[in-house]
């Protein structure tokens, strides 16, 4: 069933959203069969979590407000794993 | 767009005649000062370049990860896996493609401008940290624009020999260099001894130093070089006149180094009859066919330096062994000198040699690095060595030795290795050749001691010549002071050759003393036995050879023992040939 699902995070850690998260992000999307999107809450720039250059465009630091929508069979499963990912600041710090 | 028409002044350090195209090895430049645009038809084999320089970075980077994730946690090595992912990111290769397609960039340019543009979103960030993350980007670019440099790249990419231009060119660059595809070298850095006139030499390829960094900078694969190897004269781009003017000079100097070749089956023998073995000193790359087509007979020096060149693994014994019995058997019953490994001075790799010294080339290097640190590497290498030493007729030489104490505490290991190798059952050489390079002053004046313990004697000129002259041939300040033709040196060849003849050992030379025709007519009045040289050296030497005789060649030399300096010897030696081979001295 096709569905749509978004879900607000913040960046938590001290780099923010670099090369090393944007990757992971990139990995775990991947994992999924919906398309992921992740745009900026002030509307100035969205990325597809399938490039990892496109995510590092989102020049996301410490504190940025994000919203990641899935669309897809599993969209409800693939926000879940990435908001995981968000809250547990990237594994870092 | 091609850089403007120029003639500069450079030092020639290998004589000959190049024209052609250039590629930068190593180092490029990072920032860019200005586009370059191509001609459009390049865009299809810039694109081939750039996708093979991809390819290079991925596995360059696959196997950067790989080594971290043993040492380190997953964490960290991550780091890699997002570059890798950059690697493939659509994102960017559309970029590049626009770039090199569209607006005709050259591959280099495109990465360059791609990675900065992107990078430019970063500059308008506010927090430090992620913008000081934004290096990655960076880091991924200067990657691929290093391996866009790589020559093995280049050769995919262009059907077409070229002239290599470079700030300096290291060792280690220059061991993947493809001959095929190599027309000459041109540098900023580096003097007549330095590395890259040494390579090009051996080539027989003409090559220049001291092209002024700003011109060399400039240059892009699309720019046409003369290099003239004779005087030095470096002409960028150009005009058809030239061009040709060039290309007659060169194409007369091939002539004269073909009429040499249709020689190659004759002796090497004086007009009074005594015949000088021409062997070679054989590089890794090479194949022993090469021996065959200038007609020299055997290896007089293999080197085994670059089997420990490989920054992060060393080689074992087996694959040791696969390397020197496939030369054996390649070289059938033609004898092959192998060095054992000689390693220090200009030639350090940071696995092995670990501190730093104030004066490497009087430090641990050669045998006593052998002996004294790598006592486990140095008996792999004589493992292998004695074992791949039944299949052809091998002789094993040392490296340095400035001590008796070095050559028994080697015999001794081998014997130890022998017995270790009997009581496994592995066949190996009983009775193995042993012979000491002689490139010490202290070797050189004790020979005598030396000579009843070994079975030859290999006189290493460039290191004898520097160790006793006190001169760091690298130094171009000093350099001078370094000449073959001195006194002192033939001195202390003499007294290597009279001990060897007393007990009937054989004396090969195999510096650069050995391949330049000037120094052949004291060589042979010396009484040396073989001259072990680059391949592309055999078919001169023997055309000067047989154009000597050999008692004025001992005359020559009883007259230059009682010189004072290397430019009486020089200009006796100069007068020599003129008068039996003059055309030697034009080439």
């Amino acid at each position: 069933m096709e569905t749509t699902v978004s879900e607000k995070v913040m960046v938590g850690n001290a780099m923010g959203l670099h090369a090393r998260p944007a990757a992971q992000i990139v990995h775990i999307a991947g994992k999924f069969k919906s398309s992921v999107f992740i745009r900026k809450m002030d509307g100035s720039s969205k990325a597809d979590c399938r490039s990892v250059l496109a995510l590092l465009m989102l020049a996301a630091s410490r504190g940025t407000e994000l919203e990641i929508t899935a669309s897809g069979e599993d969209a409800a499963e693939a926000i879940a794993a990435l908001s995981a990912y968000f809250q547990n600041k990237f594994g870092e710090n | 767009m091609l850089s403007p028409s120029c003639t500069v002044q450079a030092i020639p350090v290998a004589p000959g005649i190049a024209v052609g195209r250039v590629m930068r090895v190593g180092g490029t430049p990072r920032e860019l000062p200005e586009p370059v645009v191509l001609a459009p038809e390049m865009a299809l084999p810039e694109m081939a370049r750039f996708n093979s320089a991809l390819d290079k970075t991925r596995i360059e980077l696959c196997a950067l990860r790989d080594e971290l994730r043993e040492k380190l946690a997953d964490s960290e090595a991550g780091i890699f896996d997002a570059h890798i992912l950059l690697l493939e990111d659509e994102m960017l290769l559309a970029e590049v493609r626009k770039g090199i397609q569209q607006d005709h960039y050259s591959a280099e340019y495109a990465v360059y401008a791609t990675i900065e543009k992107f990078y430019a979103v970063f500059g308008t960030v506010n927090d430090e940290y992620l913008r000081e993350r934004a290096a990655d980007l960076r880091d991924v670019g200067n990657r691929i624009m290093d391996n866009l440099s790589g020559v093995d790249v280049a050769k995919i990419a262009y059907n077409e020999p070229r002239i290599i231009i470079a700030s300096n060119l290291t060792p280690s660059e220059t061991v993947g260099l493809e001959r095929d595809f190599v027309l000459g070298f041109a540098t900023e850095t580096g003097s007549a001894t330095s590395h890259t006139a040494i390579l090009a030499r051996s080539l027989k390829l003409p090559a220049v130093v001291g092209i002024p960094k700003d011109i060399l900078d400039r240059l892009t694969i699309a720019d046409k070089l003369i290099i003239d190897g004779f005087s030095g004269k470096v002409i960028v781009n150009p005009d058809r006149r030239t061009e040709e003017a060039y290309l007659l000079k060169r194409s007369e100097e091939m002539r004269f180094y073909s009429e040499l070749t249709e020689e190659r089956d004759l002796p090497p023998e004086t007009l009074d009859g005594f015949q000088l073995q021409l062997a070679v000193n054989l590089d890794a790359d090479q194949d022993y066919d090469e021996v065959h087509q200038v007609g020299a007979y055997g290896v007089g020096l293999f080197r085994t330096e670059f089997l420990f060149m490989s920054p992060d693994s060393l080689p074992d014994e087996e694959h040791q062994y696969e390397i020197y019995k496939n030369l054996l058997v390649s070289a059938g019953n033609q004898p092959v000198t192998i060095r054992t490994i000689d390693i220090g001075g200009d030639k350090l790799n940071s696995t092995i040699q670990r501190s730093t010294e104030q004066n490497p080339f009087l430090g641990l290097r050669g045998i006593r690095l052998c002996l004294l640190e790598q006592q486990k590497l140095f008996a792999t290498q004589l493992r292998a060595l004695l074992r791949a030493g039944v299949y052809g007729d091998l002789r094993v030489m040392l490296p340095m030795v400035s001590s008796i104490f070095e050559l028994r505490d080697t015999k001794k290991i081998i014997a130890d290795l022998q017995e270790e190798l009997a009581s496994e059952n592995i066949p190996f050489v009983q009775n193995l050749k042993l012979g000491i390079m002689i490139e010490t002053p202290v070797a050189a004046v004790i020979a005598r001691k030396f000579a009843p313990e070994v079975d030859f004697f290999s006189i290493g000129t460039n290191d004898l010549i520097q160790y006793t002259m006190a001169v760091d041939r690298s130094n171009e300040r000093v350099a001078y002071l370094y000449r073959p033709t001195h006194p002192a040196i033939l001195h202390l060849i003499r007294n290597t050759v009279e001990a060897a003849k007393e007990y009937n050992l054989y004396v090969s030379v195999c510096g650069q003393m050995a391949e330049s025709t000037m120094y052949t007519p004291l060589l042979l009045g010396l009484g040396v036995n073989e001259l072990s040289m680059p391949t592309a050296s055999v078919p001169v030497q023997r055309r000067l050879i047989r154009s000597l005789n050999l008692i004025d060649c001992e005359n020559l030399v009883e007259q230059a023992l009682q010189c004072c300096n290397a430019n009486e010897v020089m200009e006796l030696t100069r007068e020599l040939v003129a008068g039996c081979a003059p055309e030697m001295l034009e080439h």
